[in-house]
């Protein structure tokens, strides 16, 4: 902003100056009186020329009032302080006052007039970029008290708040900053009753406790604190519970939200444990329906917003058949979709939708029926129209996140967290500059990026959208990085003829270079798919690894999906280079030595004895054992890191000292490979002995509540002891899916008289839940 | 339509003209890089090319004007052929080079002998630009013309309407080049000079029925 005034102050001046010196110079040489008619005895000048000069003064005055008062001067008036308000305004006023003056002054006599016009434009220009130290430290000051509110990370609405024992009211529940000094109690610690505790159990294959997990969720909010004219930060800790209807809400850890000094936003973390039973019964309607819910059941999964969508995609990353019951939703709301006339229809509503709603996000229902229709689309048509929405605007504002072990993204204007109602961290991202793409068009570039990670867009449509891309964006890294993802040949001859040749160019200060001060043609070149990227990334390795040396990465985890790593050019393709710079990645890793070089193997695919060697080489860190597995875990197939895991624990056994006995039950929590360790838990469960006891007590429960859909359920209900297959019966009752009830009818007939009952039981609870009305099961109004 | 004056006025335009079209064609073949990001040269040029085609047009004084004002041509018609010839005058400069972008030669060239990495997918975008050019004139050629025809007014306030085209230029000038993005604020500006161009275009005509020659 204060670049355009000044440029607008500098015009001005400009302006003044020539004008005023030459007519000082032109009268001085009386060239104005040899040449022109302004002897007084001459006639006045003719009607059409005052009307047209003070008509031309008019719009000229005009725009660059608008300049000035339109960006963000008068028209922001609600994010600025009144104090500058009053002023800008006042300014502005005076200044469309004196517009019209001049103009009328033109009517009368020229010269003057402009004269006149040039002091009026200079003062302006000096009144806007005048700083009055006052108005100034009050601008600082919010315009108003900031507010804080709370939210739940839930769809639930009416939820009741509570803050440091103080009821807020029903969400979104508010308060000033000022009153969370002011009007609550301090609390260091909340003074709890065992009423303000909840049981969550915690169910393992061979142990099973119950956590007492207290309601008072403990929030640390930063915020500006005022002192007269001093501005602080300042950090206040309080206690928050929450209770939706009867329902009493316990943490599931943590919170999100942020904002700036006017509002602040907060998702706490909470599970409303009557609430989601309920959806989990509604899922078993589902499952009993073998996935095709009736209307009333989707009208009852309806009335839990996201977080019946978010309990039926979390479900449906391990049964896939749960996503039947989601189309069957997505059929309801947007109808069903046959053909290419139907998914462009189906398309236009979701715009319209997010448009209106000011809100899209690709883990939402309309994401999901984007998924769905894009196959249907013509990708030529879709590519032009992407390419239009290049043109036309500058940039993207989005969040991203994981959910469900897929990469999401969306965007609410209202500041709405989309993430934190998916319960799970997000980050922000916003490039370009311009208009930004409007909401109700990212599904057309949902559709298009569907069709791109499917290939089903062809190399001329994908060249024509990264063309686009870098004519607009040529100069903005991170699109340029999109644009060189889309693998398109004008954009790899773009990228190669560039001058990669240095990693800084001498005259790095003069060239668009990208972050960590390394040439961003070098960057974008070493990121190249297809032959030619691997051809060059072989042929430049030593030049590309001198540019990996220059960028520095922090923060735990080096692959967290939700940041876009700087070092990503290692890991494309063949990981060539990855390989190449393990040993110098090794000397670069500042922290969190365990979390980065087993995140950094984790995406070179490496043989697990090198996850062994850094177990070696972070002797003393055990520390880090915990995220690291956490990584492997998150990171690594199952099969992959039960390798690993393997490998890990052996080199354990072996060298006894390599970690301290606490931290080594770490490395028995690591993701297994869901066969082997069901047969592994088969085998101990048919072995005699303690262990096998603790297995008969708790395994039933843990696959009931935890992994229903774990192969050993089946390998349980297969099984020839009639007292292992007993242990399937809970498992088919938490999660009476197609499958798990065929195993169930079959041990209905069992031989065995006492699994044949508690089978026939467990079939008469699941015949009466199938009789339960969705209706009964929808989500209940808070009071 | 009147051919031989209309000759009369491009002749005189004729050295102009040849140099300015040269001058466009040669640059905007050879100019290294997107021509987006080579924006105040053209303008700069544009500007110049204005100022001659004006001068040598609308220079008011001398004998050449006075013996054409004594043809026999209605002022009106002297207007409008004059006009006419300021635009030929900037479609000659502006027609090669236009072309040179449009039919691709430039991407053509750049991509083929210079190789440069800007081509051809930087093509649509120079598009784009021979087009500003071009508006450039539109917005330029009546503004100046006015300032002729006011300054060879015998009224008073020639040198305040003089003035007020130097303001103007250098005002659209500043206001093209303020780091706005906002494609709303580029189309207000857009208007705001074509309604400029458009006024000075009608009071142009209007006031040149009454300008004076001087010997």
């Amino acid at each position: 902003m204060s670049a355009i005034l000044f440029s607008v102050f500098h015009l001005v001046a400009l302006i003044a100056i020539v004008l005023a010196s030459y007519y000082v110079i032109a009268k001085r040489m009386g060239k104005l009186a040899a040449c022109d008619f302004d002897a007084g005895s001459a006639r006045p000048p003719r009607r059409a020329a005052r009307v047209a000069e003070a008509s031309i003064l008019l719009a000229i005055g005009g725009v660059i009032w608008l300049l000035n008062s339109a960006y963000g001067r008068v028209f922001h008036a609600s994010q600025i302080n009144p104090a500058l308000v009053h002023r800008n305004a006042i300014v502005a006023i005076v200044y469309g006052a004196g517009v019209v003056a001049t103009a009328a002054m033109a009517l009368w006599r020229t010269t003057p007039a402009v004269i006149f016009a040039v002091c009026l434009l200079s003062l302006h220009g000096f009144m806007m970029n005048f700083h009055d130290r006052d108005l100034d430290k009050k601008a600082a000051a919010p315009a108003e008290p900031g507010t804080l509110t709370i939210m739940p990370e839930s769809s639930a609405k009416g939820v009741d708040v509570w803050v440091n024992g103080v009821y807020l009211g029903k969400t979104p529940a508010t308060i000033p900053f000022k009153d969370l000094q002011e009007k609550l109690p301090p609390w260091d610690r909340p003074e709890e009753t065992d009423d303000d505790f909840a049981d969550v159990p915690e169910y393992r294959t061979s142990s099973a406790r119950v956590n007492k997990v207290s309601r008072w969720m403990r929030l640390t909010v930063s915020h500006a604190h005022f002192t007269g004219d001093r501005q602080t930060r300042k950090q206040t800790h309080v206690f928050v519970k929450m209770r939706h209807g009867e329902d009493w809400g316990y943490s599931t850890g943590g919170y999100s939200g942020g904002g700036d000094e006017r509002s602040m936003v907060y998702y706490m973390g909470v599970t409303f444990p009557d609430r989601e039973k309920r959806i989990e019964k509604l899922l078993n309607l589902a499952r009993l329906a073998d996935y095709r819910p009736s209307p009333e059941w989707l009208r009852a999964i309806e009335s839990y917003g996201d977080d019946g969508l978010l309990a039926l995609r979390n479900a449906a990353a391990a049964e896939p058949r749960m996503m039947d019951a989601i189309d069957a939703w997505v059929d309801q709301r947007y109808g069903a979709v046959t053909g290419s006339d139907s998914a462009w229809r189906a398309l236009e509503q979701i715009r319209r939708q997010a448009e209106s709603q000011k809100m899209y996000s690709s883990a939402g229902l309309a994401g999901r029926a984007v998924e769905r229709l894009a196959p249907r689309l013509d990708p030529h048509r879709l590519a032009a129209l992407c390419c239009g929405l290049i043109r036309e605007y500058g940039g993207i504002n989005l969040i991203r996140w994981n959910a469900a072990g897929r990469p999401e993204f969306g965007y609410a204007e209202d500041g709405l967290n989309l993430a934190a109602r998916t319960q799970t961290s997000s980050m922000s991202f916003s490039s370009g500059h311009g208009g930004m793409l409007p909401i109700g068009d990212f599904p057309i570039v949902h559709a298009t990026a569907i069709l791109f990670q499917q290939g089903k867009l062809e190399t001329a449509d994908r060249d024509r959208i990264a063309a686009e891309i870098v004519r607009r964006h040529y100069d903005n890294l991170s699109f340029m990085r999109l644009a060189v993802q889309l693998n398109a040949p004008s954009v790899e001859q773009f990228v190669l003829r560039q001058d990669w040749h240095e990693v800084t160019p001498p005259d790095w200060r003069d060239r668009i270079l990208g972050r960590n001060d390394v040439n961003r043609w070098l960057d974008l070149a070493a990121r190249l798919p297809g032959g030619a990227g691997r051809g060059f990334r072989h042929k430049n390795a030593r030049l590309i690894m001198e540019m990996a040396d220059k960028i520095r990465f922090s923060g735990i985890d080096f692959m967290d999906a939700s940041r876009a790593s700087d070092l990503d050019f290692l890991f494309v393709d063949d990981k060539y280079l990855a390989r190449q710079y393990w040993p110098r990645f090794r000397e670069k890793i500042a922290y969190n030595y365990l979390t980065n070089a087993w995140g950094y193997l984790a995406c070179m695919d490496a043989p697990p004895d090198m996850f062994v060697q850094v177990l070696r080489d972070a002797k003393g860190r055990e520390v880090e054992l915990w995220e690291g597995t956490e990584v492997l875990n998150r990171y690594l197939t199952p099969e992959k890191c039960q390798a690993v895991g393997d490998a890990l624990k052996e080199a354990v056994a072996r060298e006894p000292d390599l970690i301290e006995p606490g931290p080594r039950d770490r490395l028995d929590r690591m993701r297994q490979d869901p066969q082997a360790q069901a047969r592994e838990l088969l085998a101990k469960l048919h072995e005699p002995g303690e262990e096998s006891d603790k297995l008969h007590l708790y395994v039933g429960d843990w696959l009931a509540h935890k992994e229903p859909h774990h192969p050993l359920a089946a390998m349980l209900a297969r099984d020839a002891d009639p007292h292992i297959r007993l242990l399937f019966l809970p498992v088919a009752e938490a999660a009476p899916t197609p499958e798990h009830r065929s195993l169930l009818n079959a041990l209905v007939a069992d031989k065995d008289a006492t699994v044949s009952a508690a089978a026939r039981a467990v079939a008469e609870k699941l015949t009466a839940l199938g009789g339960v009305k969705p209706a009964d099961l929808a989500a209940r109004a808070a009071p | 339509m009147k051919p031989r004056l209309f000759f009369w006025l491009m002749r005189r335009l004729m050295p102009v003209n040849v140099v300015a079209a040269t001058l466009a064609a040669t640059l905007t073949l050879v100019v290294f890089g997107p021509l987006y990001q080579w924006r105040e040269w053209p303008a700069f040029l544009i500007l110049i090319h204005s100022i001659a085609i004006t001068y040598g047009l609308g220079h008011f004084v001398g004998p050449e004007f006075t013996w054409l004002h004594g043809r026999g041509y209605s002022r009106d018609a002297l207007w409008a052929h004059t006009t006419a010839a300021a635009a030929v005058g900037a479609l000659v400069a502006w027609l090669p080079a236009a072309l040179i972008v449009l039919t691709p030669a430039r991407s053509l060239v750049q991509d083929q002998v210079f190789r440069s990495p800007w081509y051809p997918i930087m093509q649509p975008r120079d598009a784009a630009e021979v087009w500003r050019w071009l508006g450039m004139y539109g917005a330029l050629l009546p503004v100046l013309a006015y300032g002729w025809i006011r300054r060879a007014q015998p009224t008073q306030g020639g040198a305040g309407g003089w003035l007020l085209t130097i303001g103007a230029v250098l005002a659209g000038a500043s206001l093209l080049n303020t780091p706005i993005r906002e494609p709303w604020f580029g189309w207000i500006v857009y208007a705001t000079w074509a309604v400029v161009a458009a006024i000075c275009l009608v009071a142009g005509r209007l006031l040149y029925r009454t300008l004076e020659m001087k010997r």
